[in-house]
């Protein structure tokens, strides 16, 4: 299992590099949401300096939608998902790998989106060792039920307005532990994150768990 | 103030009441499309000793 | 048949039991009891409808459960997954507007982010979207291992929303439907009224249920009709 995640999970992230699709597409996707959120409640940085972990969040949860479609985009091309099936790589694995390559893809994304938050609104970064570990937890997550959301809705027609409806309200905790951790982090009260860090570790846990569980019959229905 | 409280039991038993005579009304309509024989039974734990409702597959 | 008319006579049960609840709940019962004035009356209404919602989601998780388990798979347990999703919704919505009220009347707003409506807000675009999922067309089979392995991760989701929405509003400490400690004025008329909103609505939401799989029942037989009709068609022209 864990030889065939790193197969696809390397195999992502090469078409990925090769394409760069999230470099090209996703990370301005996710600048532009910045962006706007700035015009909306901007210019005045009251409104903006504390909504910053929110918005860094909203616009990560927005951007996982757009990576987790380009992830299973890669495979209906040429049949490429009965490849897929009939390889005869473990489910798991396949879960795993792609998971992984999504989650890489989304540390990096929040790298960039961090830079962009504390130079757009004024976010004081402090404390970066709960700010990362918010980022990786969360993106853990996310990836994990992205992935699961993927493969459930990449074989029908209407997976573009039918992934962001399945997948957003299911991420709702990741978004309010994230923004919470990160909004003590920032304020200077590090201690305080604890719990929501703790429930986006539960949540991590929980849906790696179920997802690598439940990807194999959901790709054979696809 | 009292109003609004009327005005909630007014929606939540409308809604209810709309959303039952549209799904007996869809019911009916849907077995009326159906050819005679197909038309009886449908009850979740139908026992397949229950004649028409044999139409039931496993 | 037996069935018809037993579920005549459920209806027939609930529709009194639920004209009984308005009828004493709006005239019968006292007023103003530690609530702005006739706020109350809702505790006939709301309570039951939310406890109608989370009976139908844990009725359609159950199915859903039992439908991806080998031993027990069967198209009814999907059938039925996505009834009781379906009526679930109704009374979520519901549950949102007669909650929504509630804090019109008590606070002046009609939302404030009390934690379990926050919840209850979440739980109705959770369910909407597995709605939605149900409805996108395919093969019977797939559709229904579909819709049940989503009703089990939206499901898995909803402990930790609540949790997670609690956390949030406890930190800043504001209007909650408190009901634990207006435990204490609930008696007399009150409690029975307030029983007999459970046990009316709980009718409601069976009565409903049954009607909507029967519904589901009958638009497969439609469909496979339809196929059967098509394919005698083809042979039709195929002999000719």
């Amino acid at each position: 299992m864990w030889r065939d995640a790193l197969l696809v999970c390397g195999k992502d992230l090469r078409i990925e590099l090769r394409a760069k699709i999230g470099l090209n597409q996703v990370a301005p996707f996710a600048a532009t949401v910045l962006l706007l959120f700035g015009l909306a409640l901007g210019p005045n940085r009251q409104a903006l300096q504390p909504a910053a972990a929110a918005l860094f969040w909203i616009a990560v949860l927005l951007s996982v939608v757009l990576a987790v479609q380009r992830s299973f985009a890669v495979e209906s091309a040429d049949s490429a998902r009965d490849g897929l099936r009939l390889s005869g790589l473990d489910p798991a694995g396949i879960f795993l790998g792609k998971g992984a390559a999504i989650v890489t893809q989304l540390l990096v994304l929040e790298a960039l989106l961090t830079v962009g938050v504390a130079l757009l609104f004024g976010a004081q970064l402090s404390d970066g060792l709960v700010l990362l570990a918010a980022c990786v937890t969360a993106s853990i997550g996310l990836g994990a039920v992205g992935v699961t959301y993927g493969v459930l809705s990449s074989g029908v027609r209407v997976k573009e307005t039918l992934l962001p409806l399945l997948l957003l309200p299911v991420a709702a905790p990741v978004l309010l532990g994230a923004t919470k951790a990160w909004d003590e982090a920032l304020a200077g009260t590090p201690g305080q994150a604890g719990v929501w860090l703790s429930l986006l570790a539960v949540f991590a846990v929980l849906y790696v768990a179920v997802g690598t569980v439940a990807f194999g019959p959901l790709l054979e229905g696809a | 103030m009292s109003g609004y409280i009327e005005v909630g039991y007014v929606i939540v038993l409308g809604s209810l009441a709309t959303y039952a005579t549209s799904l007996v009304s869809r019911e009916r309509a849907a077995r009326r499309r159906l050819p005679p024989s197909q038309r009886a039974g449908a009850v979740p734990e139908a026992s397949p000793g229950t004649g028409p409702a044999a139409g039931e597959q496993p | 048949m037996r069935a018809d008319r037993a579920l005549r006579v459920l209806g027939a049960f609930a529709l009194v039991g639920m004209v009984a609840t308005v009828w004493l709940g709006l005239f019968v019962t006292p007023n103003a009891v530690g609530y702005a004035d006739g706020t109350v009356r809702l505790l006939y209404i709301h309570p039951p409808l939310a406890w109608v919602m989370f009976i139908a989601y844990g009725m359609a998780t159950i199915s859903s459960l039992l439908y991806l388990w080998p031993r027990t798979r069967h198209a009814r347990f999907d059938r039925l997954a996505g009834a009781s999703a379906e009526v679930g919704v109704v009374f979520t919505g519901l549950t949102l507007v007669s909650g929504s009220i509630w804090g019109r009347t008590t606070w002046g707003v009609y939302w404030a982010w009390d934690p379990l409506l926050t919840t209850t807000a979440l739980l109705f675009v959770l369910y909407l979207g597995y709605l939605a999922l149900r409805n996108v067309p395919g093969d019977p089979d797939t559709v229904a291992r579909r819709s049940a392995i989503a009703g089990l991760v939206a499901f898995l989701d909803v402990p930790i929303v609540f949790f997670a929405v609690s956390w949030w509003r406890s930190l800043h400490q504001g209007p909650t439907i408190d009901l634990a400690t207006r435990h204490s004025y609930v008696h007399g008329s009150m409690a029975w009224t307030l029983l007999l909103g459970f046990v009316s609505f709980t009718l409601t939401y069976v009565w409903l249920m049954v009607h909507r799989y029967r519904l589901a029942v009958l638009r497969e037989r439609e469909s496979d009709e339809g196929l059967e009709n098509a394919l005698a068609d083809r042979w039709a022209e195929a002999v000719r």
